[in-house]
């Protein structure tokens, strides 16, 4: 897990993706190889764009809340706008393609 | 956009390109390691690996990173989340655009691996169909799985979701008999949670009260059955990763770069290794024989065009 992101539980979930107008949401496991190569798109994207905020939820310790957010698959993205989901991508992508989701989320872009 | 300009390019930073880069830093060439995700390839996605010499058994992830380790160690550079957008191969100088650069040197060595073939059918359940146990086996520790593929993948995935907890696998392989190692195949089967069905091709796969429902046909008498789990997970082979070559390089139908037994390809400079290209078995460690060859090749051809 990389230092600058900020780990979420299923407490903290709901207060964070209501707390800004638009929150990205990483679900991760710690094994899962395409969740590492993601966490190092999202440092990419951050050295263009410091302000780029994401948290994580690792998927192995809030099952819970995985089934709340009808997330599946590992990694998985999500982009909340004012507390609702408004965009949402699984699988591994590149800095562009990242980018482009925040993006059409409504979110500044990296 | 910079240009600069090396010995040696090696696209693609699974084993085989690892291995390259290694007998190549050993030979003196000035190198540049591209790879477009993180290096590993493939192999990150190993549960566990058994079938490496020095190691009885070690997760894929954890030999990629040793690997790379040995790779830093000799000072090569190494650049990730480098996609290769266009190559240029006819000129004396090799070009490689990515988004952020564009590199040339006087040989390549093209090792992009291959992805993960996808079920080949019109899935109304994807988000519970599966290509890594690593990554989403956990969520179904005491549920009902399917595999599909009877390959040394499928049996040691299998084993892997037995391990996490999974309560049954059945193993569907549409060959008369599975290719995987008989002694993963004798260990799968001593679990008596694993069971295999042979002659069966998934038709069809939909979602049905929460659960998935799998239509398979008996490919030796045509008739129809149904198999219903919480998940499938896939393993039925890979495709080599060549769509940026097409045009450039020889390639054989299945996609596979055409290359000799030194990893030359059909362009003069331009090497080849791994799983890329076209041959009969894709293990770590012909992967490994073949990034040998290749950089050995690239160095020679180096020294000769001096």
């Amino acid at each position: 897990m990389p230092e600058n992101i900020t780990l979420l539980t299923a407490e903290t979930f709901p207060g964070y993706i209501c707390s800004g107008q638009d929150r990205v949401v990483l679900v991760f496991r710690q094994r899962c190889p395409n969740c590492q190569v993601l966490m190092a798109v999202i440092d990419k994207c951050r050295a263009s764009w410091p302000e780029f905020d994401v948290a994580g939820v690792d998927a192995d310790e809030s099952p819970g809340l995985l089934e709340q957010m009808a997330v599946s698959k590992v990694p998985t993205i999500l982009v909340y706008r004012n507390g609702e989901l408004s965009a949402r991508r699984t699988g591994v992508m590149s800095p562009p393609e990242l980018r482009a989701l925040v993006a059409s989320a409504g979110a500044p872009r990296p | 956009m910079s240009d600069s300009e090396r010995g040696l390019i090696i696209v693609g930073g699974g084993i085989a390109g690892m291995t390259a880069a290694i007998y190549a830093a050993r030979a003196g060439l000035d190198l540049l390691l591209l790879e477009k995700a993180a290096c590993g390839g493939v192999a990150n996605s190993s549960c566990t690996v058994e079938n490496f010499p020095s190691y009885q058994a070690i997760s894929g992830m954890e030999l990629m990173q040793k690997i790379k380790s040995h790779v830093r160690s000799f000072g090569v550079a190494i650049e990730e989340l480098a996609e290769v957008e266009d190559v240029d191969l006819e000129s004396r100088l090799k070009t490689i655009a990515t988004a952020d650069a564009r590199h040339a040197a006087k040989t390549l060595i093209i090792a992009t691996g291959s992805a993960p073939n996808r079920l080949p059918i019109a899935s109304g359940c994807d988000e519970r169909v599966h290509y890594c146990a690593l990554c989403d086996g956990p969520a179904y520790k005491g549920k009902d799985v399917a595999v599909v593929g009877g390959g040394n993948t499928g049996f040691d995935e299998s084993l892997y979701l037995v391990g996490l907890g999974v309560r049954s696998v059945v193993l569907l392989e549409c060959l008369e008999t599975c290719g995987a190692a008989q002694a993963v195949q004798t260990r799968a089967r001593s679990t008596g949670r694993i069971a295999v069905r042979t002659g069966c091709r998934v038709c069809a796969a939909v979602r049905e009260n929460g659960r998935v429902r799998m239509t398979v046909e008996d490919v030796r008498t045509g008739s129809s059955g149904t198999v219903i789990v919480d998940g499938v997970f896939v393993y039925i082979g890979h495709r080599p990763n060549t769509a940026m070559l097409e045009g450039k390089l020889d390639l054989d139908p299945s996609g596979g770069i055409a290359a000799d037994a030194f990893m030359h390809t059909s362009r003069p400079g331009v090497f080849a290794a791994g799983d890329v290209i076209a041959k009969r078995y894709r293990q770590l460690t012909t992967a490994m024989a073949d990034g040998t060859i290749a950089a050995l090749e690239a160095a020679r051809y180096v020294r000769e065009c001096a």
